[in-house]
């Protein structure tokens, strides 16, 4: 293959004060400079033409941004140019960013996840996006590793309403011409320890596997939260997108859950049965499960061996005596026997001994024989691992709902968009659209279900089928102008004044007439709960 | 090591020049603070030491020339113009001899950045050749983050973009560089040393 370029790897290398004998003093370069006559001639004193440089140095800026198309990037803000003779500097000037600010304060909640720093970690979350974090990504603000208590804090956002709870712009003015984005998946993902932000350390990549209910390629922008306006990070390829079937979404998913789930929680834990044997001695012993070890025949009283009882409430019990309630049933004879199989198993209330031989079984019901202290212990115990088992019966029931939620977005999402990220942050697989030229013209007033006037700053329209939506400022004092689709079913809604959510329903942009529309003023809880309903 | 990382302070970056002394005196910091790496940059770019001096003193000359001009509010702005003014120098100077571009990379820079004791010649001259194919900027920034040592934040400076846009574009060639190298190697029937591949997949 022809290369582009030669590399040489022999050449003996320089050394710092080798360089600084080629050090002239800076003021001798500034005498030149104020020598104005060397640069005038379009020849250097040092031989290099300066003419033509214009020419490379934009043609080498803007052949680096064209092909990575950061142009794009800057299409929301004014482009200033720092000029040089011989050179071009684009710096990107933000006029009119807003910050993120939800409007109702924190109501779409994110997914926490613990995890150990030390290892690369796998995240599922409940929309079935995959996050892929390498080892020692986070650093605390000093740069040092964080190892212990990290929390990931995610969520994402799949329509207009969502977004703009987050507080998250979604809209643009450039040149007079308003755009806004459309979505194919939006995200933000933090790091804290112990309430601390952490950051990425520099060179991580996180991988997210991002679902996405839609199939084209987007552009991926990063929100700057400096500047306040989304930065253009690359356009897609078409080879990090990936069909999504719904089985696959929903197994992989349910490989998220591998914490320990075996340990059975279907008996219904009662008090134990409580006597206090302390005066009794210790008589008789199962040997290895299958014997009894004869000392007093006729007190009834036998220890079982830990492999007995490790599977009922008294593991927690270093040794455990029992005895044997139903003694006129006993044989002393049985002490003799050499048992196939010698268990202990709980049935109701009741703990059963059961005594194998052959194809015959003999049961009795025993009673545990502990000591007040040992009671109290596997009381405590008792008690801890109920709560285990109910916080575990808890998760699953969580789990078999998201499953079942999972399973009803899968049929939303059809792709699964991988993409990478260098720092934590708001990141939006989106497409910028302008505003389109054959919509209709809203109202200019607008009111409430009692005919009173409604003022706002902001109106936002959009049409939940195609997962966009347009925010219209004041265009004169308590005057608003705002366009809709007429062929797409369209919602709308602003904070009045006084905090409350406005709701401009479908109806009111059919009925709407040119001066005039009516919206339907709620408290935010309320209004929130109708949108949501709207947009689903 | 990263020498310009290390040497790099803040009393060159968030400048706002507004007077023409302020300025060239500002110019005049970052000369005496960063001349080695600004030597060193041009340097890897060059045939000789005397052309390297040459385009290092034309730099700063026109950043004086020009200095009224410079305008930015960004941090550390002006040390990444005059990396800016210097590799457009570069450029300018190949274009004249309209001659190849040629790069000088210390082998040991390699092997350094190989991470891997046994990497032999015949890795190095493999990955060379892989890195020979690269296009422009997909090379430049290996070349700027590698060899030059330049961080990420005078890289943005220099190009326009976004660190942010930077790291994921310097992954994603990582990635390609990893894929050609193992193309390359079976194609040749060498045995490909896995460290190599891992080093570039891995961060």
């Amino acid at each position: 293959m022809k290369t582009k370029r030669t590399i040489v790897t022999n050449r003996k290398p320089i050394t710092d004060s080798e360089i600084l004998s080629y050090k002239k003093p800076f003021s001798s370069l500034s005498k030149m400079v104020n020598n104005s006559h060397l640069f005038s001639g379009g020849k250097s004193i040092l031989g290099y033409g300066i003419t033509g440089l214009a020419v490379v140095a934009v043609a080498t800026m803007a052949t680096y941004l064209l092909t990575t198309g950061q142009p794009e990037s800057k299409s929301n803000a004014d482009l200033i140019s720092s000029a040089t003779e011989d050179s071009t500097i684009l710096i990107a000037q933000n006029e009119n960013g807003r910050e993120i600010k939800p409007p109702f304060g924190e109501i779409i909640s994110y997914e926490t996840f613990r995890i150990d720093n030390r290892k690369p970690q796998e995240i599922k979350t409940k929309n079935g996006s995959i996050i892929h974090i390498p080892a020692n990504t986070f650093v605390d603000k000093d740069g040092n590793e964080v190892v212990k208590d990290i929390e990931i804090r995610y969520r994402d956002f799949y329509n207009p309403f969502d977004i703009y709870l987050a507080g998250i712009p979604m809209d643009y003015d450039s040149a007079g011409v308003n755009y806004s984005f459309m979505s194919a998946g939006m995200f933000q993902i933090d790091a804290q320890a112990n309430g601390n932000q952490l950051f990425m350390k520099e060179g991580k990549i996180i991988d997210i596997s991002l679902v996405s209910e839609k199939e084209e390629i987007y552009n991926f922008y990063e929100y700057d939260t400096f500047s306040n306006e989304w930065v253009y990070l690359y356009r897609e390829m078409e080879e990090n997108l990936q069909p999504l079937t719904q089985n696959k979404a929903t197994e992989d998913y349910s490989y998220s859950f591998s914490q320990d789930d075996s340990v059975h929680d279907t008996v219904d834990y009662n008090l134990l049965p409580q006597k206090d044997y302390t005066q009794n001695q210790l008589i008789r012993s199962f040997v290895g499960q299958r014997k009894m070890e004869v000392k007093e025949p006729e007190s009834y009283i036998f220890t079982a061996s830990p492999e007995m009882y490790k599977n009922t409430e008294y593991y927690a019990l270093d040794s455990l005596m029992l005895e044997i309630d139903s003694k006129e049933n006993f044989k002393p004879s049985y002490y003799h026997v050499r048992w196939d199989r010698v268990e202990l198993a709980q049935q109701d209330n009741d703990l059963l001994l059961i005594l194998h031989k052959g194809r015959t079984a003999t049961s009795f019901r025993v009673t545990p024989v502990i000591k007040p202290q040992d009671y109290k212990n596997v009381i405590l115990a008792f008690n801890e691992e109920k709560q285990e088992q109910a916080t575990r019966k808890q998760e699953r029931e969580e789990r078999r709902k998201i499953q079942a939620d999972l399973q009803e977005k899968t049929n939303r999402f059809s792709t699964m968009r991988n993409i990478q990220i260098g720092s934590l942050g708001t990141y939006n697989c989106d497409y910028p659209i302008p505003q389109p030229q054959m919509a209709k013209k809203g109202a200019l007033r607008v009111y409430d279900q009692n005919q009173q006037r409604l003022f706002t700053n902001e109106i936002i329209v959009c049409q939940p089928n195609s997962n966009i939506s347009w925010t219209y400022n004041q265009r004169a004092p308590n005057a608003y102008l705002y366009y809709y689709s007429g062929n797409q079913q369209n919602v709308g809604w602003f904070v009045t004044k006084s905090g409350k959510l406005a709701i401009l329903y479908p109806e009111s942009f059919d009925r709407s007439k040119s001066d005039s529309c009516l919206a339907v003023v709620y408290d935010s809880d309320e209004g929130i709960k109708m949108l949501n309903r709207l947009m689903n | 090591m990263n020498a310009l990382s290390t040497q790099s302070s803040n009393n060159d970056k968030g400048i706002i020049p507004k007077q023409k002394t302020d300025i060239e005196a500002e110019i005049g910091e970052v000369y005496d603070r960063h001349y080695v790496e600004i030597f060193r940059f041009v340097y890897n770019r060059v045939d000789d030491k005397e052309t390297a001096a040459d385009i290092v003193g034309t730099t700063f000359l026109k950043a004086l020339k020009n200095s009224s001009k410079f305008t930015s509010r960004h941090s550390g702005a002006l040390k990444s113009w005059i990396f800016t003014i210097a590799s457009n120098e570069v450029l300018l100077h190949f274009r004249s001899r309209k001659v190849k571009a040629k790069y000088y990379v210390e082998m040991e820079k390699i092997k350094e950045w190989g991470q891997e004791e046994n990497f032999g010649e015949d890795s190095v001259a493999l990955l060379v050749e892989c890195l020979e194919q690269l296009p422009d900027q997909d090379y430049e920034l290996i070349q700027w983050k590698y060899f030059d040592h330049l961080s990420f934040a005078d890289i943005a400076g220099i190009t326009g973009k976004t660190e942010e846009s930077l790291r994921i574009a310097l992954f994603r060639i990582r990635k390609k560089l990893a894929s050609t190298l193992l193309n390359l190697s079976k194609s040749r029937g060498i045995e490909i040393l896995l460290a190599i591949t891992i080093l570039i997949f891995a961060f």
